[in-house]
C-alpha cells in the first residue's frame, strides 16, 4: 500500500524537524531580544515618555458649506455654539467647585454631578461638558471667573444656523448624529472623514449634496502627559515636531431658489398645511419651494432633545415630510387641462363644440354633478376651464377614455418622478386600465373615466408636478426636470460643478392646442365669472391659472349640504390652484396644494396670486436699481 | 477508536490553548477600560471562545484521513468563493474582501490560509519525489499557490496575500527540495521584489513600508501608531505598571487596543516578565504542533499538522513583530488575545486539526 513508500519519505523529515525548530528558536529569540532591548534596555527611556507627555490627537471640525439662494443670500451658515466643560484634572475642591458652577451658571448640582460620574471612567484631561449651547452672557460671566475656577473651560464648537428659520426647512433638510449604518456605509467609499461623532445631512439638500458640503476635520497635536496635563509649549517635545492637519471647510451651493419669494410663500401659506412650488418654466429651476407646518432645523444641528422630536414624529400634520414632493393629491380640477388637450388632439372636441350643462351628467346608469349645482348651460371650451364646468369634460373625458387620458397626463409628467434630486419623490400617478387590472386584478369600469376626467378617482400628483405640468403649458410643450442647485463653488470660489436646464421631452402638441388652453385658463383668471376672477387677478400682468378643489372622502350623509368648513377638518376638501404668469413668454409657474383647505378658489388661488405678485415687484424693484444705476454710470461719465 | 479517544488525545495542546485564551480574556478586559464596555467584550469573546471549543471538539471527531478525501473539491471551493468576493465583494476601505451572506460576513481569504495548507498537503501527499522535487515537479504546487495569492491581491489585501504566501513558501521549504531548484527560487524571488514594488504596491501601501522603515517620519497616520506602541511595550520596563494601570492604553494613546495592538497592552501592563511568559507560551504551543507533525504515521498528517503550525507561526511572529517594531503594520490579529469572533473561531478550529492528528498517530 502506499503507506510503505510513506514511511520512507517521514523518516526523510524526521531531520528537517531540527532545522524548522532551529529556525522556529531563531525567530523567538529574535522578538525576545527585541522585547528585551524596548523594556529593559530602553525601558526607563520609554517609562519616561509615557509619563512625561506623548501626543494627543484633537480634532477641529471642518466646516460644512454655506448654502446660498440664487442672488447669493446665505440660507444656511455656521456659527459657534458655546458649551461650558470641566476638565475634572483640574478641579481642586469638588463639592466647592460645583457648589460655584451651580451658581454661576444656575444649573442643580446634581446635574453637574451626574455629568461627572458619567465620565468618571474617562481620562481626566477631557472635558465634561455640564451646560450646552449657552449665552453670550452666560460665557462673558463663565470668562470672568475663570481665573478663580481654572477647571471650567468655555468650548467651542460649530452649529449649523438655519437662517430664516422654519422657512424652506424641508428644501434645506436638517443635520442630526451618524448611525452606525449610516457610518459603515460611508466608510466604504472614504477613508477618514466620518467617525462615529460626525453629523451628517439627514433630508433635503443636506443629505442629498453630503459629499460636497461636509467639511474635513482637521487635527491638531497637542502634548499631554500620562495624566492628561496639557505640556507647555516651551517645554521640550520629544517628537521633535507638532504638525497638524488643517481642517478643510465643504463646498458651498448655490440655488436656484429666490429667497424673497420663499419668504413670500412663506407667508401666503403660514396658517395653512400643504405646500407650494414656484419654478421658472423656461428652465425648470425651483424658485420657491416650502412645505407647511415645518420646523426649525436650527435646534437640531447639536443632536435632537427627544421631546421635540417626538411631538414632530407624531404631530398629524406631518411637519417632517416635504409635501411638495413627498406628498401626492387628487389633482381635482387642475387636471382639466390634461382631458382639454386630449379631447382637442383626439378629436373628440373642437374649441367651438358646446355641450349643455344643466348641472347633472348621466352615464352607464351612474349619476354625476357639476359643482355648479344649477348647472353652466351651454359651454365651449374657454367657458368650460374658466368656470371648471365639470360636465363638459364628463363628456369630453368619456369620448377621449382613460388611457388617452393617462398617454397625454405622462407627456405632461404626471405619474412618474420629475427626477428632482431629492429624496423620496412620490411618482403620483397616471391611471390606466393596465394598471387597474394590475392593481385590483379588475377590469376598468367605464364610469370611472367620468370622475378621473376631472381629475378625481386614482389621479395622484405631487404639488411639484402640478407646477411642472403648468410650466409646459406655459412654455408651449417643453418638458423640463426640475432642479434646485445652480453651481457649486470650493470654499475658494472656483465653481466645481454647474447645473443646466435639463430638457426631458418636448411635448408634440400643437402651438394651437396649447392657445385653446391658455385661454381658457386666462379666462379663469381674468373674465368675470372665471373661478379665480377674485382671488387671483394682477393689475400689471396676466395671469392664467385653473382652480381645483379635490375630495378626500365621499361626504358622510350627516354632512350633506354643510358649509366646507362646519365638517371635520380632516374630511374637508383639498384646495389646489396652479398658475403661470405674463401669458406670453412666462417666467414663473406656480403650484399650490392646501391641504383640507376647501375650495382652490378661496384658499390656494390668493397662495398663488402673493407669490407671482412678489415675484413682479422684485423684478420691477430690480429694474428701477439697474436703471438708477446705469443713470448715475452716465451722469459720472458725463461728469468727467 | 472510540475506546483510544481519551487516552490518545493531546491535551498538552489544548491546555496551553486555554492558558493563553484565559489571559486573553482578561486582558481583553483591561484593553476596554472595564466597565460595561469591558463587561460585554468579555463576555461577547467568552461566548466566541465558548463556541469555539465546541467546535475544536468536533474538529478533532473526524478522521483528518477522511478529510483529505475532499481537500481539491474544498479548496476548490474556496478559490470560487474568492472569485465570488472580487465581484460580488463589499468594499471596505478601498479593498474587496468580504462576502456578505445577509447574515454573517465572511472573509473568504482568512479561510484560503487553511486551503492551501491542505491543498499543499495532499498534492506533496500524494507526488512522492524520493529523489527530491526538481523545478519542474514543483510548477504545478507553485501555480496552486499563486492562484490564491493572485485572486487575494487583486482585492487588494496585501495582508493577507503574504500571510499566505509565507505559509505556502513554508510548505516548500519543508519538502525534499533540490538544491538547484531551491537557488532558482530564491532568485526570482530576489527579482519579483523590486518590480513589485514599482507596479503592484498601492500608493498607501508603499506608504506603509517606508513608515515602518522610519516611524518618525509621519508622527500622525501609522508612525504614529507604531511609535506609541513601542512606547507603550517599552515603558512596562521589567514589572510592567499593573493590570488595569497602563497608562498608554487606559488613555487611549494606544490604536486598536483590542485587536492588533493587544500585545502591547499586555506587554505595558505586565512588562518584560509577562512578555516572556507569553511568548513562552506561544514557543511550546508551536512545538507541541511540531511535536504532532513529527509523530504522524502518514505524509498528509505530518504535512497539514506542520502547516496549521506555520500559520500559527506566521501570526504570531508579524503580529508581535510589527507591534514591537520589527515588521511593518499590516493588521495580524494575535491567536487567543485578539478580540474577534472569527479570528477565535478559526484559531480553534486549527487547534482542533492539530489534536486530531496527534490523536491519531497510533492508529495504523
Amino acid at each position: 500500500m502506499i503507506m510503505i513508500g510513506q514511511q520512507e519519505e517521514i523518516r526523510e523529515y524526521k531531520n528537517r524537524y531540527s532545522f524548522v525548530f532551529s529556525m522556529l528558536l531563531i525567530a523567538f529569540f529574535l522578538l525576545f531580544t527585541r522585547i528585551w532591548y524596548l523594556q529593559i534596555l530602553k525601558g526607563k527611556t520609554h517609562y519616561a515618555f509615557s509619563q512625561q507627555q506623548s501626543l494627543r490627537q484633537e480634532k477641529i471640525p471642518g466646516p460644512r458649506g454655506i448654502i446660498y439662494d440664487r442672488h447669493g443670500l446665505p440660507l444656511v451658515d455656521n456659527i459657534p455654539a458655546f458649551d461650558i466643560a470641566l476638565i475634572p484634572q483640574l478641579i481642586k475642591n469638588k463639592e466647592e467647585t460645583i457648589q460655584n458652577v451651580s451658581q454661576l451658571l444656575q444649573i442643580e448640582t446634581e446635574t453637574i454631578q451626574a455629568a461627572l460620574h458619567k465620565a468618571r471612567k474617562d481620562p481626566p484631561f477631557q472635558p465634561v461638558v455640564i451646560k450646552a449651547n449657552v449665552s453670550r452672557d452666560e460665557v462673558a460671566r463663565v470668562e470672568s471667573h475663570l481665573i478663580d475656577m481654572p477647571a471650567l473651560e468655555v468650548r467651542i464648537d460649530i452649529t449649523r444656523k438655519y437662517l430664516f428659520g422654519e422657512i424652506g426647512a424641508h428644501l434645506l433638510g436638517m443635520l442630526g448624529q451618524i448611525s452606525q449604518a449610516e457610518l459603515d456605509d460611508l466608510q466604504k467609499q472614504t477613508h477618514t472623514k466620518y467617525d462615529q461623532f460626525s453629523f451628517i445631512g439627514k433630508s433635503g439638500l443636506e443629505k442629498q449634496w453630503e459629499d460636497y458640503l461636509s467639511g474635513t476635520d482637521g487635527y491638531a497635536y497637542v502634548a499631554v502627559d500620562s495624566r492628561g496635563y496639557r505640556r507647555q509649549e516651551h517645554e521640550k517635545n520629544i517628537f521633535g515636531f507638532l504638525s497638524s492637519i488643517e481642517e478643510q471647510p465643504g463646498h458651498n451651493l448655490y440655488l436656484t431658489i429666490d429667497q424673497d419669494l420663499q419668504n413670500a410663500a412663506y407667508e401666503a401659506l403660514k396658517n395653512e398645511v400643504g405646500s407650494v412650488v414656484a419654478l421658472n418654466p423656461k428652465t425648470g429651476e425651483v424658485l420657491a419651494m416650502i412645505s407647511n407646518p415645518a420646523f426649525d432645523a436650527t435646534i437640531f444641528s447639536r443632536g435632537v432633545p427627544p421631546e421635540d422630536w417626538k411631538d414632530l414624529v407624531n404631530n398629524p400634520y406631518k411637519p417632517l415630510k416635504n409635501k411638495a414632493i413627498q406628498d401626492h393629491y387628487p389633482p381635482g380640477s387642475t387636471y382639466k387641462v390634461i382631458t382639454a388637450i386630449a379631447g382637442l388632439e383626439d378629436k373628440k372636441i373642437t374649441p367651438t363644440v358646446k355641450y349643455n350643462c344643466n348641472g347633472l351628467f348621466r352615464y352607464m346608469g351612474g349619476l354625476y354633478r357639476c359643482w355648479q349645482e344649477k348647472g353652466h348651460g351651454l359651454v365651449s371650451l374657454h367657458r368650460a376651464i374658466g368656470e371648471s364646468c365639470d360636465v363638459f369634460f364628463y363628456n369630453t373625458g368619456v369620448l377621449t377614455g382613460i388611457d388617452r387620458l393617462a398617454h397625454f397626463g405622462k407627456m405632461f409628467g404626471l405619474g412618474q418622478k420629475t427626477g428632482i434630486l431629492l429624496e423620496n419623490e412620490q411618482p403620483g400617478l397616471a391611471p390606466t386600465q393596465k394598471w387597474r387590472a394590475q392593481r385590483f386584478g379588475s377590469p376598468w369600469i367605464p364610469g370611472e373615466t367620468v370622475s378621473n376626467a376631472i381629475g378625481q378617482g386614482f389621479n395622484l400628483v405631487t404639488p411639484l408636478q402640478l407646477a411642472n405640468v403648468y410650466a409646459t403649458i406655459a412654455n408651449g410643450g417643453k418638458l423640463f426636470r426640475p432642479y434646485l442647485v445652480s453651481h457649486i463653488e470650493t470654499p475658494q470660489g472656483n465653481t466645481i460643478k454647474e447645473f443646466h436646464p435639463e430638457l426631458i421631452s418636448e411635448i408634440e402638441v400643437p402651438a394651437q392646442t396649447v392657445e385653446e388652453v391658455k385661454q381658457g385658463l386666462w379666462e379663469a383668471v381674468n373674465k368675470p365669472g372665471g373661478t379665480a376672477y377674485y382671488r387671483a387677478r394682477l393689475p400689471e400682468v396676466d395671469v392664467l391659472g385653473k382652480t381645483g378643489t379635490s375630495q378626500v372622502v365621499s361626504l358622510k350623509e350627516e354632512d350633506r349640504g354643510k358649509k366646507c368648513h362646519e365638517i371635520d377638518f380632516k374630511f374637508r376638501d383639498h384646495a389646489l390652484f396652479a398658475a403661470f404668469a405674463p401669458r406670453n413668454d412666462s417666467e414663473i409657474a406656480v403650484g399650490v396644494v392646501v391641504e383640507h383647505g376647501c375650495h382652490g378658489s378661496s384658499t390656494a388661488a390668493p397662495i398663488a396670486k402673493a407669490i407671482i405678485e412678489a415675484y413682479f415687484y422684485k423684478k420691477k424693484i430690480l429694474k428701477e436699481k439697474k436703471q438708477k444705476k446705469e443713470l448715475e454710470e452716465h451722469r459720472e461719465e458725463s461728469e468727467i | 477508536m472510540r475506546k483510544h479517544f481519551l487516552s490518545d488525545f493531546d491535551f498538552s495542546i489544548l491546555f496551553v490553548t486555554i492558558l493563553i485564551c484565559i489571559i486573553g480574556l482578561f486582558n481583553l478586559y483591561s484593553a476596554t477600560h472595564g466597565g460595561i464596555i469591558g463587561a460585554q467584550k468579555f463576555s461577547s469573546q467568552l461566548t466566541w471562545m465558548g463556541v469555539g471549543f465546541v467546535v475544536l471538539i468536533i474538529s478533532t471527531l473526524v478522521d483528518y484521513r477522511i478529510i483529505e478525501r475532499f481537500v481539491y473539491p474544498i479548496f476548490g471551493f474556496l478559490i470560487f468563493l474568492l472569485i465570488l468576493v472580487l465581484i460580488f465583494g463589499t468594499v471596505e476601505h478601498g479593498s474587496r474582501r468580504w462576502l456578505n451572506l445577509g447574515g454573517p460576513r465572511i472573509q473568504p481569504s482568512e479561510f484560503m490560509k487553511l486551503g492551501i495548507v491542505l491543498c499543499l498537503a495532499k498534492y506533496f501527499h500524494e507526488e512522492r519525489k524520493l529523489r527530491g522535487y526538481g523545478l519542474r515537479d514543483l510548477m504545478i504546487p507553485f501555480g496552486l499557490l499563486m492562484i490564491p495569492m493572485f485572486l487575494i491581491l487583486v482585492e487588494p489585501d496585501l495582508g493577507t496575500a503574504l500571510m499566505i504566501g509565507l505559509i505556502g513558501f513554508s510548505m516548500f521549504l519543508f519538502i525534499k527540495m533540490k538544491l538547484k531548484s531551491f537557488l532558482i527560487i530564491a532568485t526570482i524571488g530576489f527579482i519579483t521584489v523590486p518590480i513589485a514594488w514599482q507596479f503592484v504596491l498601492k500608493g498607501y501601501q508603499k506608504e506603509r513600508v517606508l513608515t515602518f522603515l522610519n516611524p518618525e517620519r509621519d508622527p500622525r497616520g501609522k508612525g504614529f501608531h507604531a511609535l506609541q506602541s513601542r512606547i507603550a511595550i517599552g515603558s512596562g520596563q521589567f514589572l510592567g505598571k499593573g493590570y488595569r494601570k497602563g497608562t498608554q492604553t487606559q488613555l487611549n494613546f494606544l490604536p486598536e487596543q483590542r485587536t492588533d495592538f493587544i500585545f502591547s497592552v499586555f506587554a505595558e501592563e505586565h512588562g518584560f516578565k509577562g512578555s516572556v511568559l507569553l511568548i513562552g507560551l506561544y514557543l511550546w504551543f508551536l512545538s507541541l504542533g511540531m511535536r504532532a507533525s513529527r509523530r504522524a504515521k502518514d505524509k498528509f498528517g505530518a504535512l497539514l499538522a506542520y502547516g496549521i503550525t506555520t500559520i500559527f507561526f506566521w501570526q504570531i511572529f508579524v503580529n508581535i513583530g510589527m507591534v514591537t517594531g520589527l515588521l511593518p503594520i499590516v493588521g495580524v490579529t494575535l491567536p487567543f488575545m485578539s478580540y474577534g469572533g472569527s479570528s477565535i473561531l478559526t484559531s480553534l478550529i486549527l487547534v482542533g486539526l492539530l489534536i486530531n492528528i496527534s490523536m491519531r498517530r497510533y492508529m495504523f
